[in-house]
Formats: C-alpha cells, structure tokens, sequence
C-alpha cells in the first residue's frame, strides 16, 4: 500500500486499534472488511459523492427523490398519471390564448369574462424560490387530462398516490379510484365554471370526457412500488393514516370548492406531517443505535405523537420567544431532523448494510431502531458495528477533502456527522429534500402549521388547519363530538401534534369556541366537546 | 394605645366588610357543602324558581325516581341540596353530593356513588319509593360514566336519560331497566343568574346594611367613626338599592357577551370585588382597619378610589374584565369626552354627579355617608400641584364622575343603539321559544318573532355581503369558487337570506330538556338559525348568533372592519360559504364578476338556448 492509500489504512488501524480490533481496506478500495473477536465483517462504501447520494433514499419510505414544488401542482401531476390522454396533451397556453373566443358570453363580454376566467381557473404561484409559472385549477380532472403545463419540476408525480394506497399486502385503490370520481364529475359545478370546461374541452378539441382511474397508476408504477413495498413498507402505520384520512375527504359532504381546497390541504399537510415523522424516525433511530453501538443499554422506542409542540396562531397578536416550547420543537425536528433528513437516509442506509453483515436479524426495511434492537444482545456484532462505521466516516470524510479527525467518537454519530458534512459541501443538496418540501405544504399563505416571527421559527396551526383537522377526526371517529381533553387532545397528539402546554390547550379551547367548534356543556374541563358547524 | 383604643368597635360585633371578603372566589366561604353550611352562606343564599320547582317535583303524587341538580362548579348544586335538607329533607329519600366522600378507604368516589344509587341501577329490583337528590357536576357526571362502565355497574338507562337531556353524546344504548326509571335534570348552567327577575338583584338586595341576620351585618358600623371613609359600606348601600339595576344590566350583557349564564359564584365575586376594591382592603386581616387607616388620615383618595363608580369597571375575578370592557369612560359619547375634559378643572362640576348619588340614596331611606365624603373632596379639588398627581387625580375624578352618571341612569347607551336589534331579537326569540317549549304560542307571539327575528337577519344579510362579499344592482353576493387561494375571488353568486331561508328553531337545550329548562327559567344567549334542512340522516344546518358575532356582521354594515376575532370571523366566513353553496344549488343564479383589468363589476346571467347549451348574458353594473 503506498501513498494516500498507506496513511488512509494508518487512520483506519487507528480507529480499530481503539476497539481492540483490526480493520482492512481491500483491494477495490471501497469495501471495509472488520475482524473482532474471530468474527469479521464487511461493508461496502459509495465510491462518491453520486453514489452516496443514491444512498439518499429509502424506497419503503418515499416514492421517489421529489423535490417541493407548488401543491396544487401534486394533484395536477397526480391527475395526468391517471388519466389515458397523456401522448396528445395541448399546453393551456393554447387555451388562454383562445379563451375570448371560445366562452359561451354574449359577444360584448367575452373579453372581461376571459379575464375574469384566467384569474379564477389558473394558480398564479408567487413563491420565488420555485418557478412562476401559472397553472391550471385541477378542479376537474379533465383540465390536467387534456393540458400541460410549462415549467415541469421534479416534483412529486402519480407514484405519490399508488405509494400511499399499499395497505400492507397489496394496493387498495379506492382512494385513487374516489378521487378520481370526485374530480371526474360535475356534482357543484357552478355556471361559470361549466362555461369554462365547455371551452377548454374545445380547445383541447377531446370527443368526450379522458377517463382518469388507478389503473393507468398501476400500469405506470405498479411493479416498480410493489418491488420497493413488498418487503415492507417503512410507515405502514403513517400510509394508514394518510390513507383514511384523504378518503374521509372525498366523502365529506362539502361544496365541490371546499372540498378541492380540503383535499389540496390534507393532502400537504399529511405529507409534511409524514416527512417530520420519517426525519424524526430515522434522526431518532440513529440515535438509539449509536447509543447501542457504544454499549448503552437500548433507549425506549422514540414516539413522534405529540412531537410538533405547536400554539394557536389566531388568537390575536401574541409575541414569541426562541426559548417558547413551540420554538424548541421546530428547531428540534426541522432544524435538527427533517434539515438532515437525506444524511439520515445515507446513514441509515450504511448502518442497515452494516446490522446485515454483522449477522444481525434487523429485517429488509432500513430502520435504525430495529438495527439496535437487534444488535442490542449481539456485544461483538456492536463492536463490528461501530468500527465499520467509524470506518466508514473517515472515508467518507476523506473523499469530501474534509480534515480527518484521529478519533471520530462514536461510528454512527461519526457517520452521520461525515455524510452532513459531505451533503453541506454541495450547496442545497440538504434542504432539496426535506424542508424545501416541507415549505412548498405547510408554509406560506394558509393551511399552514410552521410560521417565522422574526428570527424565531415555530409551530403555529391556523384555523384552516385546525377546521379540518376537527373535520377529520370527527369523520373518522363516527361521533358528532369528541372530548376535548379526553378524546381530542390524544387524536391530535396521533398525528404528533400536541399544544406546547396547558396554558395553549386552553388557548386552543377558546380558538375552538370562538370558530363554532366546541360545545361547552360546562364550565368543567371534561365537559368540552368538539364539533361540526354547519 | 391599646387595640381597643385603635379600633372603635366592639369586639362583639363581627366585621361586616370580612363577610363580604369571604364570598369571593377563591375565599372559602365560596364553597356551600351540605351540612356544614356557614352562616354568611345560609344570609347569602337566593331562593330561586330552581327551589321551588325541586320541592315541587318532590311532591308529586307520582314524584320521579331522581332529581338531578347538575352545573358548573360554583353554579349553587350544593346550596340548592342544602336548601332542601334544611326546608324539606323528609321528601326525598336520600339526598347526595358527586363531592361525597367514600365511606371505606377501600372504595373511590366512584363506587360510593353507585352504592348510593343503587336504586336507579339497570337491575334495581326496586325504586326509591321518595326521590333520590342528587347535586352533580357535569364534569364529574362525565367522568363516572365511563368508569362505572368499566367497573360493570349497571347505570345505562341513568347514564343515558342523563345525558340525554344534557345534550351530551351519548356512546352507549341505554338497556331497558328491569323497572321504569324516572329522571329530571335541572342544569344550573341554564339558570339566568343576570336580569330582571333573577338571582343577582336578589344577591345584591343581601347587601343591604342589617342586624346580626343579614350578610352585612352592620352593628359595628353603628359606632364607627370611620363610616365616612369606608366606601365599601357606602357601595353596599348603593348596590342593595339606586345602583342595583344599572349593576345587573351590566352583568346580564357581560353574560350575553360570554354566552353562557356566570355562575352565582361568579357573581358573588363580581360583587364582593366591586363592594371591597381588593388593592385597599386586601393588606388587612380585619378590612374595617383600611377604612379606619383612611379616616385617621382623612384620606379622601381612598374613598374615590374604593367607591362603586370606579370599582364597578375595575373588578378582576372571571366577570370583571367583562363589564369593564362595558365602562362607560371607553364609550365614545360627549359626556365620557367631557369628563376627561373637565374634570379638575370646576370642582364644583365634579362633585355634582357623587351628590346626586348621595340624594338618591337618601331618597331610598338609607345613608352613605363615604358618598357625601367624597363629593366634599371633588368640591375641594386637588390642592397639590404635582404634574404627576394632578394627571392621576383628573383620572380618577373623570372615573368617578362617569361612573355616577352611569348609575344615575344618565348616560346614554352607544352599544344598545347598535345591539338593540340583536338583543330585541333575541328577547323575541326567548319568548318564542318557551312558548313553543310549553305548546302555548300565539299568532302575536309570532308576529312578534318575525318582526324581530327578520330585522337581525335583513342585518346579517347585509354583515354577509359587506363582509366577504358585495351588494350591486339591489342585490347582494357572496364570493364563490377560487381555487388558487393566493387570490382574491372575483366571482360572486347572488344569495338571499331573509326568515323563508333562515328560520328560528328551538336551541339545543331547549329540545334536549324542556321541562329542565321550564323549571331553571332558562333564558337563550343566542338565536339559533336554521339555514339548511338536514337530508339523508344529515343534521340540519343550524347558525347560532350570539353577540359577538352580530357585532361583527353589524360593524361591517357600517363599514367597519372586523374587531379582530380572527376565529369568530372564520367561523363566519365558513357561514357563508354553505350560505353560498346553497344559493349556487340553483343552476341559473346570477353571479357578479370584478374585472381585474378595469376593475368594472359584472352581473352575468346564465341562460340556456334552444340548442340546451349553456350561455352567460353579462351587464355592467354602476357600482
């Protein structure tokens, strides 16, 4: 061995020599092979910056490496991959252009209305960090059937929508086909709006109405999704959620516009909630397994239920402060979690490779924590464990041209640490993947769950989001009302949302009172319902 | 000098000022439990209509298997069960708290009370032959039925018939008792406490200077040199007499404005807090002594700044902040200006308002001497000429002056003129309601509920339009569909709401328990509106409007932006929107458009031609 090789070996020696064990790099120069004890084991490393970054992805937890874009756009895109029309699409340029002419308006009109119709029926983004372009409402599915859009991004796509129908065996589309039927009809059109399809049907120059089902999914990414779930899917559980909750929208009894607006909601927010959830599981998980590759006892199973630590955004103007528990719980999951979400996949990844090579029953789905469980009775398997990610971390340090410290610490802290470093050494590569999603669902204009104030980020629910989610339990729970403290409270903290102290359950009880949503039998704590209205 | 040398008063006669002292909230005498009732409770106790009707159902010749006498904490359960062992225990035959302790350590609250009313279980093979009273709070009600569940008492047609008639969901099907099981529920929370005819101008008549048998036990005011500056004596004397209506008048709207009834706890604190400003009398084990301080000191300042003038819109406690929101001094009228203005500048002009208030109470037969004091010290003005003081003495003057006119009934009412036509609805609709309740309206009654009802909702209407929608051409619109929520909408739909689309339906306590709310006397908060038949086993649509909720619809009339209630107008925003759902069902309603260009507005037509195709027929419109 010569050159840089020899001393990358030396810092490797170092590191084993710690653990009483011995470490080699064999010949492909890639794979680390690990001796303790007479066990050995080996892990094979991303030859580079690409490579690790095919390790960003955890294919039983996300459909595919989306990046945030408008949320109006996911259900569009969602629309024409269910839709048969995709070879012969018309860019609704055409119809702008052609609006005037083609409006059922008396002749004076036409003009003033097509202004009108632009306005109403196309989604003008204003976000600067995506691209301007306007859009069409999907507010029928036969608008994304018959146009496109310029200015595609890589956003998420129709996989989204098969992703979220595994049921754990198999796909249950009734979701997909629901939507679809939902979107599909003419159930709460108003005149204005059957004009506008009327014109836009002319302008696309279709015969008939484009049939939208789940079965153009399946054919599209049916086999792909089934290959990446069928061992199992990382959060049945949160598909499970997400899944009955977007059916309990289609069937509300809502106005078609509110239950489009609903639907666009639930949908951004389920995902957002799904991303904090998959952050804080892996960030979490890893963790826990780097306390039990460092021979700590194995910590409790990290929940996420009531991790969002959130206050009431609209009861007036009230000042926040960075040491608020709402504060704290953003910088803990977004900041710390969500923000490293795609080094925690890497990470993940690597020690999945790893809790397999050591021989451990760790199961196909890259979860840290099961990692950890398994190795927790397995004291030689820990220490191969820990070298090889140990290991694994000045490598990955000294391709990024990082300085090498002589002691990493801990082999997964000291992974984790080397691949955020390598991430942070290519610009935005971090947020890409995690918060700028996060921000295109939840931030901005309504329906939002995080807001800024000043230097201090928080969590903060509106009223639209606390509306629907009052909606959606109650839908699900079959009751016209539910407790607030003994049934309501704990169905919030299921989707990780909780008050950030007793003093904002109360806020948050009078927010309820003050939307009509909470019935007040008396003055006592446990008479609180929450309800409808209207 | 000794204590005795100090204080002018006996050591026999007790303080009255500390019996008042004790009805606070958080003070113990708050706290009725049966058996052990104190004498400041037993002078403050209000028989109401609640009494009589318990004693009355206890009587019947069939009399029901129980009586539950249920409310907040603080709503009186406990003194209404006392008021009963003490008048007619032998009518029941056992009369039990939810509070009651367990007789055994082994055994919870839980268990007690099912032993207790184990005559009501499902599988009792026997009644009560008198009823069982029982005083219970709702939260504790709520708390027992599910554990009595898991512990498999058999109380489901109880628990059932109970809830039931508390509007409370109810999850389980009650299972017919072996025997029949007969329940009343009188709701305290459904009580009106505020108003003319209900508890608080009796509780305020209790404040009347007595012997040794009233709550204001007076004896040692006879001897006492401080009278002259014990305000708290002075606005006993106010509250039992001149001030008493102007008093429940803003406790009844404070009620209004919350929603709910406030408890008689609620209300004793109101009133102990408005007789003994807690920042004077509160460093004092003995309150008497802070007069006595200010007497030795001839500090008129403190009789100022104790008198019911003042102390009425500075209360704390749970009502407090309520009626100071109602202060007369916030109230922008000339005579709040003039006040301000004036005061200290013509002390005699000051001091004017605090003597007529002295007369009326003389003329009632009874003396304040704290009030000719302080009219002495207005007349006199201020004689320092400290900046920092003199600003403070002009506040507290201005307060004082305000304050009297209020009670003298000199003010005008800004917010009634703009809430008369809520409040005159909601006073029609209350009466409506009882009659239905009791199947005796009459075609006036009806009359007079249209009448009234139709101009609130002619006013939501209009509160509609201007507020998130527009009114051109004689009609008004509601704004519909936009599904970018970046944008503003600029396509409305025309929609009507008169009493055809709005109708008055019976509230929910009203249809859940109307014998309950016959014998607590209950009086609405809210007009309960029906704006859409519920079909296919939906309910129906019902809009509750309370005050503040017209306030804001009514302010928008006016051109006035929303008060700032960010719920209360989503809440309302969500009102509209089915309200424009329901108007949009008909496929030909004419909608109105803004142009963005020229920002001309539009009203389009739709109409079909003989081909059956849709068309839209567009006009400019004016406005």
């Amino acid at each position: 061995m010569t050159g840089p090789a020899a001393s990358l070996q030396d810092m490797l020696n170092a590191v084993a020599a710690s653990r009483n064990a011995t470490i080699s790099l064999l010949a492909d120069g890639r794979t680390l092979r690990a001796v303790y004890a007479g066990r050995q084991s080996e892990l094979a490393l991303p030859a580079d910056g690409t490579d690790l970054d095919r390790l960003a992805h955890i294919p039983s937890a996300l459909p595919s490496r989306a990046r945030g874009d408008v949320r109006e756009k996911t259900l569009y895109n969602i629309l024409q991959d269910m839709s048969d029309s995709s070879g012969n699409r018309v860019n609704d340029a055409v119809l702008r252009e052609r609006l005037a002419d083609l409006l059922q308006v008396d002749q004076g009109h036409r003009q003033v209305l097509a202004a009108i119709a632009e306005r109403q029926y196309w989604i003008h983004p204003t976000s600067a960090s995506n691209n301007p372009r306007s859009f069409l409402a999907p507010f029928h599915s036969e608008l994304p059937a018959a146009f496109d859009y310029a200015g595609r991004y890589k956003s998420f796509r129709g996989n989204l929508l098969l992703f979220l129908c595994w049921d754990g065996s198999g796909f249950d589309t009734a979701l997909a086909d629901e939507i679809a039927g939902f979107l599909g009809s003419e159930d709460g059109l108003s005149p204005l709006d059957r004009v506008f399809l009327s014109a836009a049907r002319t302008a696309a120059g279709s015969q008939g109405p484009a049939r939208v089902s789940s079965e153009r999914l399946l054919e599209r990414y049916g086999d792909d999704l089934r290959n990446d779930l069928e061992p199992g899917a990382f959060d049945q559980e949160g598909l499970d959620r997400i899944r009955r909750d977007l059916l309990a929208v289609v069937r509300l009894q809502l106005p078609r516009h509110d239950k489009a607006h609903a639907l666009i909601a639930v949908f951004s927010l389920h995902i957002a909630l799904y991303y904090y959830r998959l952050a804080f599981r892996l960030g979490a998980g890893l963790d826990c397994a780097a306390a039990v590759l460092d021979g700590k006892e194995l910590p409790e199973h990290p929940g996420f239920e009531g991790r969002i630590l959130f206050r009431v955004g609209s009861a007036g103007d009230r000042p926040v402060r960075a040491s608020d528990a709402c504060a704290q719980a953003w910088r803990n999951l977004d900041e710390h979690h969500l923000l490293a979400l795609p080094a925690s996949m890497v990470s993940a990844n690597l020690v999945h490779q790893v809790a397999q090579a050591s021989g451990s029953g760790c199961g196909p789905v890259p979860d840290p924590y099961a990692c950890a469980q398994a190795l927790a009775d397995d004291p030689v398997g820990r220490v191969l464990s820990d070298l090889l990610c140990a290991a694994a971390a000045v490598m990955i340090r000294k391709d990024s041209t990082e300085v090498v410290p002589s002691d990493p610490g801990i082999g997964v802290y000291a992974l984790r640490e080397a691949v955020l470093a390598s991430f942070r050494s290519r610009g935005n590569a971090l947020k890409q993947r995690g918060r700028d999603i996060v921000n295109t669902f939840v931030g901005g204009f309504s329906g939002e769950l995080k807001r800024n104030r000043g230097r201090v980020r928080f969590f903060e629910l509106d009223e639209q989001v606390i509306f629907l989610l009052v909606k959606l339990l109650l839908e699900n729970s079959g009751r016209s009302q539910l407790a607030f403290r003994q049934d309501f409270l704990p169905a919030l903290r299921e989707y990780g949302l909780a008050p950030q102290d007793a003093a904002e359950e109360e806020f948050l009880s009078q927010a309820l009172g003050r939307l009509g949503l909470l019935e007040r039998y008396s003055d006592a704590g446990e008479a609180l319902y929450v309800r409808h209205i209207l | 000098m000794t204590d005795d040398q100090a204080r002018p008063w006996g050591s026999d006669a007790p303080s009255p000022l500390a019996a008042i002292r004790q009805m606070r909230a958080d003070a113990q005498g708050a706290v009725v439990a049966l058996g052990s009732q104190t004498g400041s409770q037993a002078a403050a106790y209000v028989p109401s209509a609640v009494d009589n009707a318990i004693t009355e159902l206890a009587s019947r010749a069939v009399p029901p298997h129980a009586i539950f006498v249920t409310g907040s904490a603080g709503g009186g359960k406990s003194g209404a069960a006392e008021f009963q062992r003490q008048a007619h225990a032998d009518r029941f035959s056992v009369i039990v708290e939810d509070a009651t302790h367990a007789d055994s350590p082994g055994e919870d609250q839980a268990d007690s009370l099912a032993r207790r009313l184990a005559q009501l279980a499902d599988n009792a093979d026997q009644r009560p032959s008198a009823p069982v009273l029982v005083a219970a709070n709702i939260g504790m009600l709520i708390q027992l039925a599910p554990l009595w569940k898991e512990r498999e008492f058999q109380f489901t047609a109880l628990v059932h018939a109970l809830f039931t008639r508390l509007g409370l969901p109810v999850e389980d099907l009650a299972r017919q008792p072996m025997l029949p099981l007969q329940v009343e529920v009188l709701n305290l929370d459904h009580r009106p406490t505020t108003g003319e005819g209900s508890l608080l101008p009796e509780m305020l008549k209790r404040l009347a200077p007595g012997d040794g048998t009233t709550l204001f036990d007076a004896r040692r005011c006879g001897t006492c040199p401080a009278i002259s500056h014990c305000p708290a004596h002075a606005n006993a004397v106010l509250l039992s007499t001149v001030a008493s209506n102007a008093f429940d008048k803003v406790a009844r709207r404070a009620a209004v404005e919350r929603g709910r009834s406030d408890t008689p706890r609620a209300l004793w604190d109101l009133v102990s807090r408005a007789v003994l400003r807690p920042e004077l009398y509160d460093g004092f084990a003995d309150p008497c002594e802070a007069s006595l301080q200010a007497h030795q000191k001839d500090d008129a300042t403190f009789v100022l700044k104790g008198l019911l003038p003042v102390t009425a819109f500075t209360a704390g406690g749970e009502v407090g902040p309520r009626i100071a929101a109602q202060s007369p001094a916030l109230a922008p009228t000339r005579e709040a200006y003039e006040a301000f203005s004036d005061s200290g500048l013509l002390p005699l002009q000051d001091a004017r308002p605090v003597e007529r208030l002295a007369e009326a109470a003389e003329n009632a037969g009874v003396d304040a001497p704290a009030l000719r004091k302080a009219a002495e010290a207005l007349r006199t003005g201020l004689t320092s000429l400290d900046a920092a003081q003199e600003r403070a003495w002009r506040d507290l003057v201005a307060a004082t002056v305000i304050g009297s006119r209020y009670f003298l009934g000199e003010l005008p009412d800004p917010q009634f003129v703009e809430e008369e036509r809520f409040l005159r609805a909601l006073g029609a609709y209350e009466r409506w309601q009882a009659a239905e309740r009791d199947s005796n309206a009459d075609t006036a009654l009806e009359e007079d509920v249209e009448r009234h009802v139709s101009a609130m909702v002619d006013e939501l209407a209009s509160g509609f339009a201007a507020l998130f929608g527009a009114q051109a051409s004689g009609g008004t619109y509601l704004p519909v569909h936009i599904y970018d929520a970046r944008e503003p909408t600029r396509a409305f739909v025309q929609f009507k709401l008169t009493l055809a689309e709005a109708v008055p339906v019976p509230d929910k306590p009203s249809s859940t328990n109307p014998d309950g709310t016959r014998h607590v006397g209950y009086r609405p908060m809210a007009v309960s509106l029906r704006i859409e038949r519920g079909l296919d086993s939906r309910p129906d649509a019902q809009l509750a409007v309370d005050l503040p909720s017209y306030r804001i619809l009514s302010a928008a009339t006016r051109g006035m932006a929303s008060s700032g209630d960010a719920e209360r107008v989503y809440a309302l925003r969500r009102a509209a929107a089915t309200l424009a759902r329901l108007a949009e069902a008909g496929a030909y309603v004419p909608m109105l458009v803004d142009d963005p260009v020229s920002g001309c507005r539009f009203v389009i037509e739709p109409r079909t031609g003989f081909s059956g195709k849709l068309t839209l027929n567009a006009r400019m419109v004016n406005e």
